[in-house]
């Protein structure tokens, strides 16, 4: 589908060539390094393509550029200059703008107020009158057709990103990062963001692309780069890439983690749980899968196609809106959380500071909050019997520092997430949601984790598995679904496959054959 | 290292070092002050407001609000001086608390059955309270002087009024509920992190309504105490002395975000505004610098704990 041709952009910057340059750049997260030595070079009139897999470093990589992270070492040059101080606010005077996959605009104010936020006209601080004339020239230049007096909370989020945009040209940016852009665009709405970026490269601007979307990617961009696991891989001209060399390469040849072995063909229980064409208002279509007890599920696909969304649905987080959600062959619909805890199902969430711990409350409080009524009597809680199934807990998960009264906001992330798994395992759950049981999280937690996982399956734990890390859940799952849009797309046994094989369907290049 | 320990000392206790100062100033400016006969006063006047204090600290711990309180004490206060005058001066006294939970659980099913914020519902509901105090009385005031009636707020037993006994077992019951049980527990638990409080399984609803429940049984109490006290039922009880709680509560140091916080602070806190009012009446100081020099405190209070988690 073409769009009527939109007009040529007046203003041109191509008499000012812009010039980024990374040098050794290196970032790592305490203590876990997600860039190594990147050495690169955008330049003005290009669109600039950063892939990779999750975690690869793209996103992190155009955090650095726009200055909303720190690099831990190495140089960036801007027009050959070396930056010293580097942050979003100078960035931006420099010309630099990103555009973030969760979008930062002020729902509650006007497009215009939100364009102009920060760089208000004003005399000692009283506004001055609206520039209306300033806003239409910028909007005349891109063709967008906003209405400057609209509400941002009334807008679609395809809409939202202009303003985004346009916010960034109003601050005389050149520099034009996005990150995920298209995630939530609609094909008709890619299309003409596609359409803007070609018309800004044309004018001069330097724009770079983070994206998972491959073909995305080779359509619109100029040059590609190719992260691996924090490292560049290489950087190309876009002629001389296609989407199977390009998935090549952000595969690789892994090192391989160990993985715990497991008890081969280990007989499993009976079915705990089976969805039948689910679907709920979040973002959960049509998901079909079942899982028995002792058995590790896993479920594969990319940031954004639904997967926590279906372990919120099951939870009783997100109503469901269709389909049947069987547990224990009883069919159930849970309203609130707790009833679905009392059935023996528990989660242990992503975003451990947000939904996992409570950070006010001491490492004894966190463990002990799930199973105060085992150590209490008529709701009066029993020291002594707190203290030694919480000493037995730390010393059975070996969370570190052992103290029962340990700040667990300065714990490591693996030991914040060993508390987690520890506040429910004495609970003997039956099902076990996890969501990025590793994330952020180093090797030796990580390796402590799958073994914790295995140890749960063997006692017939049955776990459902969500992770980024396409290597774990192949490396712990007896039996995997892919996930896309919604929706599961196909059934595998980890095993018998390739990761190479779940990326190219997962990428829609071709499907995984099952053997 | 050491000197940052110094400082998150007096961050921790800023509330009771200004207690100390303030005692040390007062006992050198005055004899009257460091007899024991001053400070019970002290307490037995005080009594109505810590015991509101120790409760309303397991709602602001809980992340709630309650501006009912003042409003709840007036309700208690005028039906129990209407029913000791029509029935019977004992049920009278003990119909208070009684009121005192059932507009507490009102507060608590509001709250959570319409997820409105509790600083917003409870503004409401205390206006709602304060036109039924007033639709009781008729506009009128209800004078009770039977023996059986003010004795809660009059007698003393060896030596120190009932109400201060009445206290020391509310505190200590609070503080009980909040560190040994596990609704205590989860109080805690949902002040520091709803969302994580909800994956865990906690009935947070139930919690919340128990908290303002409970906050609603000491007003009831203290206007008990009150009412028993100036033989008098009137609609205008109580007025201001939701703020007064809160400030106390928040003086002593517990989290106006919830999540952490002790019962000890909150009596500290009523403590410490109270010794301020004594220190102006036994140095018959000029009470036009009362109120300032109240405010005053209370920022230098707020000044030493900022900062404090």
């Amino acid at each position: 589908m073409k769009i009527n041709k939109e007009p040529e952009l007046k203003y041109n910057n191509s008499g000012s060539k812009t010039k980024i340059k990374v040098q050794n750049l290196t970032k790592s997260f305490s203590g876990i390094t997600v860039l190594n030595k990147i050495n690169l070079e955008f330049i003005s009139g290009e669109i600039h393509g950063l892939v990779g897999q999750n975690g690869a470093g793209k996103s992190t990589l155009g955090k650095i550029i726009g200055g909303h992270y720190q690099s831990s070492s190495g140089e960036i040059f801007l027009n050959d200059n070396l930056i010293q101080k580097w942050s979003s606010k100078i960035a931006l005077d420099n010309g630099i703008a990103m555009i973030h996959q969760e979008l930062a605009l002020v729902p509650g104010m006007t497009v215009y107020d939100n364009i102009f936020l920060g760089i208000e006209e004003n005399k000692f601080g009283i506004l001055g009158k609206k520039n209306i004339n300033l806003f239409n020239k910028l909007e005349k230049n891109i063709g967008f057709n906003l209405d400057p007096n609209q509400k941002v909370s009334n807008l679609r989020i395809a809409d939202q990103q202009k303003v985004e945009i346009v916010r960034a040209l109003a601050r005389n940016a050149k520099v034009i990062i996005m990150d995920e852009p298209t995630s939530s665009l609609t094909n008709d709405e890619v299309i003409k963001l596609h359409d803007l970026m070609n018309r800004l490269k044309n004018a001069g601007y330097l724009i770079i692309y983070v994206s998972h979307f491959l073909d995305a990617i080779i359509e619109v961009c100029d040059k590609v780069s190719i992260l691996r696991d924090g490292s560049l891989i290489r950087s190309s001209k876009i002629q001389d890439e296609t989407k199977t060399s390009i998935v090549e390469a952000m595969l690789g040849t892994k090192e391989e983690i160990a993985f715990p072995s497991k008890i081969k063909d280990r007989p499993f229980g009976k079915k705990i749980l089976e969805l039948t064409n689910l679907e709920t208002k979040n973002g959960v279509n049509d998901v079909n899968l079942k899982i028995y007890a002792g058995e590790i599920v896993g479920l594969l696909g990319l940031v954004g196609s639904g997967r926590t969304e279906i372990l919120r649905s099951i939870f009783g987080i997100d109503t469901i809106k269709k389909g049947s959600l069987k547990y224990e062959s009883k069919k159930v619909n849970f309203k609130k959380v707790e009833d679905a805890i009392k059935k023996g199902i528990v989660m242990i969430p992503e975003d451990r500071r947000k939904l996992g711990l409570v950070f006010t409350q001491n490492t004894k409080s966190n463990i002990s909050i799930t199973n105060l009524e085992i150590i209490s009597k008529n709701q009066v809680i029993n020291n002594q019997k707190e203290n030694e199934l919480v000493k037995e807990l730390i010393s059975l998960l070996d969370i570190k520092p052992t103290s029962l009264d340990g700040n667990i906001a300065f714990y490591s992330g693996g030991n914040q997430q060993k508390v987690l798994f520890a506040k429910w395992i004495f609970n003997s759950p039956k099902l076990i949601l996890l969501d990025e049981p590793t994330r952020g999280i180093d090797v030796g937690a990580k390796r402590k984790i799958y073994e914790l996982i295995n140890n749960l399956s063997s006692k017939g734990v049955a776990i459902l598995l969500v992770s980024s890390e396409l290597e774990e859940v192949m490396g712990l799952a007896d039996r995997a679904y892919l996930i896309k849009n919604g929706k599961t797309i196909n059934e595998i046994i980890p095993k018998n496959v390739t990761i190479d094989n779940v990326l190219f369907e997962l990428f829609d290049a071709k499907k995984v054959i099952n053997e | 290292m050491n000197s940052t320990k110094i400082i998150n000392f007096c961050r921790d206790y800023a509330v009771l070092i200004l207690i100390i100062i303030l005692m040390i100033i007062l006992t050198l400016s005055s004899d009257a002050f460091l007899t024991p006969r001053n400070l019970l006063n002290i307490l037995n006047q005080n009594a109505p407001l810590a015991i509101i204090a120790c409760a309303l600290t397991l709602v602001i711990i809980v992340g709630g609000f309650d501006l009912s309180t003042g409003a709840i004490f007036a309700v208690a206060s005028v039906s129990s001086a209407w029913i000791a005058i029509n029935y019977n001066p004992y049920i009278g006294l003990l119909i208070a608390p009684i009121i005192g939970i059932i507009l507490g659980y009102l507060n608590g099913i509001i709250i959570t059955s319409f997820k409105v914020h509790s600083f917003l519902s409870t503004i409401a509901t205390s206006l709602v309270f304060r036109g039924l105090a007033i639709l009781i009385t008729g506009g009128f005031l209800i004078p009770v002087r039977m023996k059986e009636f003010t004795w809660l707020g009059r007698e003393k037993i060896f030596e120190v009024h009932v109400a201060v006994y009445i206290l020391i077992v509310f505190a200590i019951l609070s503080t009980f509920i909040l560190t040994r049980t596990t609704i205590g527990r989860y109080i805690f638990a949902i002040g520091g992190n709803e969302d994580a409080s909800i994956l865990s399984g906690i009935k947070v609803n139930f919690v919340k309504i128990f908290a303002f429940s409970f906050c609603g049984l000491a007003a009831g109490i203290a206007a008990a105490i009150q009412v028993s006290r100036i033989s008098l039922g009137t609609s205008q009880a109580g007025l201001g002395m939701e703020l007064q709680a809160i400030a106390a509560v928040i003086l002593g140091g517990t989290s106006i975000y919830g999540g952490s916080g002790a019962v000890w602070r909150s009596i500290a806190g009523v403590m410490l505004l109270a010794l301020i009012n004594n220190g102006f009446n036994i140095l018959n100081a000029d009470p036009f610098y009362k109120d300032l020099t109240t405010g005053l405190v209370i920022i230098a209070a707020v000044a030493l704990t900022s900062g404090r988690k």
